[in-house]
C-alpha cells in the first residue's frame, strides 16, 4: 500500500520515543515503527546525521537516547597522549579512559585508536556515523571518523595490520625494499611462506644464471 | 522558456516552466527518457495538490533568486501557512512529493505531520486521524 511509504517517511521523523508511543497508535504503525530502516532514521533524525551505516546487534542502541552512544573515533600515533587528546577534543581525561576500557594512560600504546566521547551535538550534524563494536571498550556505538573517511571495519583492521606485519618481516629479514616485497607478497596471495619461497626461487635463478658473467 | 506540459489525474492540463518542473526527479527523469513534446501524465496526483505543489516550488525558485528581497522569515511564513491544511490534504502532499520526488517538500510535509503526532497520546492520535478519515470519506 502507498500509504505505508508516507507513513514511513513520516514515522522516521519522529524521535525514537516518540516513535514508539506512535507504535502503540494502531496495528499498521506498529508494523512501520518496527521496520529497521525507520527506527534507523528516527535515531538520526534528532542529530540531523547525514547517514547512520551498520544495524546494532541489540536494539538497545536504539534506546540510549543522548549523546553517550556516539563517539568520535581518533586513530592513535606515536605523538599522542591521553592528556593531549583530552585537551584537543576538550573532554576528561577519565572520561577517555572510561569509554576505552583503559586503566592506565599507557594503555594508548596498545591501541589503533581511541574512542573520544563526543560533548556538543554540533559534532554530529551532518556527519556520517558507523555502528560498530569497538573490541576494546566491548561496546556497541555509533563512531564519527573526522577525517570523513569510513572505518575499517574490525576483521579488516586485523587483516591489514597482520599484512603490515608480515610486509614488515619480510622486509627486514631478506633486506629487500618495499616494492620487491610487496610484489612477492602480492604473487603468493599474502602467504608470507610461499612469498619466501618465490623470492628464494628467484634468487637461486639469478645465481644461476648470472654467475657465469662475473 | 521552454515549457512543460504536466497531467493531473483529473486530466487537468498545466503548462509550467522547464526550470521548474526539473525540480521535481520523477518529472526529470520522464523528460529525460519521452522528452519535451508529450503531456506529461501524473496519475497519482489531484489537481488541487498539484497546484499546490506547483505554486510551492515556485515560491522557492523566487525566493532562490539572486536579488530576491525574501527574507528567511518570509519564507517561513509562506512553508507555515502552506501546510496549515487539513490532515488529508497535508497526506495527499505527502504522497504527492513522495510519488514526484520532491525532497525540500517531502522534508517539509512529513516535518509537519511528525511535529502534530510527536507531543500527543496514542489516544489522541488514533482520534485525530480517524476524525480525518471520516471526514473525508
Amino acid at each position: 500500500m502507498e500509504n505505508g511509504d508516507a507513513w514511513r517517511l513520516i514515522l522516521g521523523k519522529l524521535p525514537v520515543p516518540g516513535l514508539a508511543r506512535a507504535a502503540c497508535v494502531c496495528r499498521s504503525w506498529r508494523e512501520f515503527a518496527a521496520d529497521p530502516a525507520v527506527i534507523a532514521a528516527a535515531f538520526a533524525a534528532p542529530w540531523e546525521l547525514k547517514q547512520l551505516v551498520g544495524v546494532p546487534s541489540t536494539p538497545s542502541l536504539w534506546k540510549a537516547s543522548g549523546l553517550g552512544c556516539f563517539a568520535i573515533s581518533h586513530p592513535v600515533t606515536k605523538s599522542d597522549s591521553v592528556a593531549a587528546l583530552a585537551i584537543k577534543y576538550k573532554v576528561q581525561v577519565s572520561e577517555i579512559r572510561r569509554l576505552n576500557n583503559m586503566l592506565s594512560d599507557h594503555g594508548i600504546r596498545a591501541r589503533d585508536r581511541l574512542l573520544i566521547p563526543v560533548t556538543s551535538p554540533c559534532a554530529l550534524r551532518g556527519k556520517v556515523c558507523f555502528i560498530e563494536m569497538d573490541l576494546h571498550s566491548r561496546r556497541e556505538m555509533a563512531v564519527i571518523y573526522p577525517d570523513g573517511l569510513g572505518p575499517l571495519h574490525d576483521p579488516k583492521v586485523a587483516a591489514t595490520s597482520l599484512k603490515s606485519t608480515v610486509f614488515r618481516s619480510m622486509k627486514t629479514s631478506m633486506r629487500l625494499d618495499s616494492e620487491t616485497a610487496q610484489y612477492y607478497l602480492a604473487l603468493a596471495g599474502g602467504n608470507f611462506k610461499q612469498a619466501l619461497a618465490e623470492l628464494k626461487g628467484d634468487l637461486d635463478w639469478e645465481e644461476r644464471n648470472l654467475s657465469p658473467l662475473w | 522558456m521552454v515549457k512543460v506540459t504536466l497531467k493531473s489525474a483529473e486530466g487537468d492540463v498545466f503548462e509550467v516552466d522547464e526550470e521548474l518542473a526539473l525540480e521535481s526527479l520523477m518529472v526529470k527523469n520522464m523528460i529525460e527518457d519521452v522528452g519535451l513534446d508529450s503531456a506529461i501524465s501524473l496519475p497519482n496526483v489531484s489537481s488541487t495538490i498539484l497546484a499546490k505543489v506547483i505554486e510551492y516550488i515556485k515560491f522557492h525558485m523566487d525566493a532562490q533568486k539572486d536579488g530576491s528581497k525574501k527574507t528567511s522569515e518570509e519564507i517561513k511564513a509562506f512553508d507555515d501557512d502552506f501546510v496549515n491544511v487539513g490532515i488529508p490534504t497535508l497526506f495527499e502532499m505527502v504522497l504527492a512529493s513522495n510519488y514526484l520526488n520532491v525532497k525540500s517538500l517531502l522534508s517539509l510535509t512529513c516535518n509537519t505531520v511528525a511535529n502534530m503526532i510527536k507531543t500527543k497520546p496514542p489516544a489522541e492520535v488514533k482520534e485525530m486521524f480517524t476524525s480525518a478519515k471520516q471526514a473525508k470519506a
